[in-house]
């Protein structure tokens, strides 16, 4: 009846596509939907030539099941896990022949790819996506080298890549630069009428609070490199490298020192151009030209992208645990030192607050009554 | 008002020097040429334009951030001990309540954790999956946002537009680049005009001079916070100092001692024409040193798109690609990775120490309770 209808022209719609797109998709399909795998070194042969009796074959595994399949795609609710989601959709109102030299031009170019990386997906994964319920929707997996963006967003983006290139290549002209700083020159000596100097760069607040941004990894640093000369020298060339380290060292350090005593004379310095009720935004000034491309991040296995996240939360957890570690010293050390507690809590009190500031909360001490033998 | 304050603020942050606009009255009644100047300058002390560019960009990508900055809000210190005693009706708290709340943050940041987890095999499967269908050869495969414009286009209207409004901004952008000499030489003719109309406004200036300037060199807030942190930062570098002028006393003398012990020695190990290349050697490694300890943002700030290359290039590259076409910067996953694995080592130890600190102050006051012993885990 109704079904029948809808399976026959869903069918011929698969015909219709498949012949027209010549893509290799059976041959991706059966390997996730049959036990039996091609090997990968043989399914770019295989492709054209298994396409043809392969076409017929997925056509009537598809035929097969007459349970009362949705209307392919339309009433497709959320992305499940697996990916699935069905071609139909995505290739209505397309020029089919263009698209279709397109695709497989790209179905070619990464057949090979995707045969080798289809045959590691573990192994576990593979078995579901077999067991897909429904096999006129083809997973991610087997069709996702040959999707295509609608056209619309296609010309978009491009539009829209081309005006982002040629926004970073666009110089501005030694004209318009010429004319520009003479006039920020000139604004910037302007004298003012209290006769106080005007700021220069060195003592911008932005640029005192970059100085010291800098300048707060140096401790950490430094004593990196402290720890890392050892005690003991095997020969005597060794030990006057670490000397000489060392000496280096210190240098660095009182350089530093003396920047930072620098950097409070400006700090005091700007005070006087302060207004009464600032509050002033932390902005980067960041250079104006290389802003304007996104850069990339390019990872090359799964592994990295998840260490990479996992790394990125580890070191903003760090951050947030010594930001607590500070403020609880300042709250509970205090409570402890200055005995205000009711003395019947003291031992629970004070182990409590042990473990979180000493032992991030993990684990406890021991409190052991010290009483005398008699 | 505040809107005036807030901007005249910034811009004094930033390093802005003409008193006249600091001047202005608090009712923004008067002064649109000051600010226009003000405007100029502005547009190219911070890149305005192309700051605003970038900021609102669309994203289509994937993205993440790598850098390591905190991201502490800027009233951090002081909010916290004014949001912290909310409830308890004699102003204190349980300890009890501390821990079970340090309980519950450790799970939100495990199953975060977990989330970020599931997370990028999502976006794995999902590169890898569409490798080898963009349009664009560089980025390779689709984003998340990308499929699913595939599964759904008419979910996107609205980023469609976005990208059209996008592209006219960015050629008005380029319209305007061609524009900018006549702007400058605009500018800097209504500077030579207020220049030779400054004396005259000068008296109308002189009642509101002292409203608009500062008069309070104590109560800045921002100066008292950046002395603060100079303070601490000090201290630091002054324990350091302190250490390595031990440490370096020390191991001079005995150096000294043996130098004087075996002079044949030193001669016969070469000992004096290596001396030079260690020198060398020290001086590079110095150098490595200083320069980290430069401000410097060779790291942009800004958000990444992910992308996924795998490490064979020669399997996908079948329409010849041009190798050398990359005008976009990329940064890869391994250095990331290092540098946020060097980044967490530090953060861990600053941790560990505070930590021993708290042991040593907590050591000292259990010398000072009666009758119990701690035994340390």
């Amino acid at each position: 009846e109704e079904l029948e209808l809808l399976n026959r022209a869903l069918e011929k719609a698969l015909k219709v596509r498949k012949s027209i797109l010549k893509t290799p998709l059976e041959a991706q399909g059966a390997t996730a939907e049959k036990s039996a795998a091609a090997t990968s070194s043989s399914k770019g042969l295989t492709c054209k030539q298994g396409r043809s009796h392969r076409t017929t074959s997925s056509n009537r595994e598809l035929c097969a099941p007459a349970e009362p399949q949705k209307t392919p795609g339309m009433s497709q609710s959320a992305l499940t896990e697996q990916k699935s989601f069905s071609i139909e959709d995505s290739d209505r109102g397309k020029n089919s022949v263009a698209a279709g030299k397109q695709l497989l031009d790209a179905g070619k170019k990464s057949c090979g790819f995707l045969g080798e990386s289809s045959k590691k997906e573990d192994p576990t994964s593979e078995g579901a996506l077999g067991r897909s319920t429904s096999p006129r929707e083809v997973t991610l997996q087997e069709k996702g080298c040959q999707l295509k963006l609608p056209l619309p967003y296609r010309k978009a983006y491009s539009r829209n890549s081309r005006a982002w290139e040629r926004c970073c290549l666009c110089q501005t002209s030694a004209d318009a630069a010429a004319a520009r700083n003479r006039f920020i020159e000139r604004i910037q000596t302007t004298v003012s009428f209290l006769g106080s100097p005007p700021p220069s760069m060195s003592t911008r607040p932005a640029e005192i609070e970059e100085e010291l941004k800098a300048l707060k990894d140096v401790p950490a640093l430094l004593s990196q490199y402290v720890e890392a000369e050892p005690a003991d020298h095997p020969t005597l060339q060794r030990e006057y490298e670490s000397l000489l380290t060392l000496e280096g060292l210190q240098t660095t350090v009182s350089q530093c020192l003396h920047k930072l005593q620098l950097l409070q004379g400006d700090c005091a310095g700007d005070v006087g151009g302060c207004s009464a009720g600032c509050v002033p935004p932390r902005g980067q000034t960041c250079d104006s030209a290389g802003m304007l491309a996104v850069p990339l991040l390019c990872y090359s296995s799964s592994q990295e992208l998840r260490d990479l996240f996992a790394l990125k939360l580890q070191v903003s957890m760090l951050h947030q645990e010594i930001a607590l570690q500070k403020i609880m010293m300042a709250e509970l050390l205090p409570v402890l030192e200055s005995r205000l507690y009711p003395e019947t809590s003291a031992a629970q009190l004070y182990r409590a607050i042990y473990t979180q500031l000493c032992e991030g909360g993990k684990r406890f001490p021991v409190l052991v009554r010290d009483e005398l033998a008699d | 008002d505040n809107q005036i304050r807030f901007v005249k603020s910034a811009l004094w942050y930033h390093g802005y020097g003409r008193p006249q606009l600091y001047r202005l009255p608090s009712d923004g009644s008067a002064g649109s040429r000051e600010l226009l100047l003000t405007f100029s300058w502005l547009l190219h002390r911070l890149g305005l334009l192309e700051q605003l560019l970038a900021r609102n960009r669309v994203k289509t990508g994937d993205e993440t951030s790598v850098c390591t900055c905190e991201d502490d809000p800027p009233n951090s210190q002081k909010g916290m001990t004014e949001i912290a005693p909310e409830y308890g009706l004699e102003d204190r708290v349980d300890v009890r309540y501390l821990q079970w709340l340090n309980g519950r943050l450790r799970l939100q940041w495990r199953s975060l954790h977990a989330q970020h987890q599931e997370q990028c095999k999502l976006l794995h499967k999902i590169h890898l999956f569409t490798s080898g269908s963009h349009t664009d050869q560089i980025l390779g495969h689709f984003s998340v946002t990308e499929t699913d414009l595939v599964r759904q286009p008419e979910n996107y209207k609205q980023l469609l537009q976005l990208l059209e409004s996008e592209t006219m901004q960015l050629e008005a952008f380029l319209e305007w680049k061609q524009l900018e000499p006549v702007y400058w030489h605009w500018m800097e003719t209504v500077l030579d005009n207020t220049v030779e109309e400054g004396n005259t406004c000068e008296s109308w200036d002189a009642h509101v001079e002292k409203s608009g300037l500062p008069k309070a060199t104590s109560g800045c807030p921002w100066a008292d916070d950046l002395t603060g942190q100079i303070d601490r930062l000090s201290r630091d570098l002054m324990t350091l100092r302190d250490r390595l002028h031990e440490l370096v006393t020390h191991r001079k003398a005995a150096w000294c001692e043996k130098v004087k012990a075996g002079e044949e020695e030193l001669q016969k190990e070469g000992f004096f024409a290596a001396a030079r290349k260690i020198q060398e050697s020290v001086e590079l490694k110095l150098r490595d040193l200083t320069y980290l300890c430069a401000p410097k943002s060779h790291k942009a700030h800004g958000a990444y798109r992910l992308v996924f290359r795998s490490k064979q290039p020669a399997s996908r590259t079948g329409s010849g690609r041009p190798a050398s076409r990359e005008p976009v910067s990329a940064v890869g996953a391994t250095e990331v990775i290092r540098e946020l694995q060097m980044r967490g080592a530090s953060l861990e130890r600053e941790l560990k120490q505070l930590q021993e600190e708290c042991r040593q102050r907590l050591g000292e006051i259990a010398e000072g309770l009666n009758g119990v012993i701690c035994v340390s885990p």
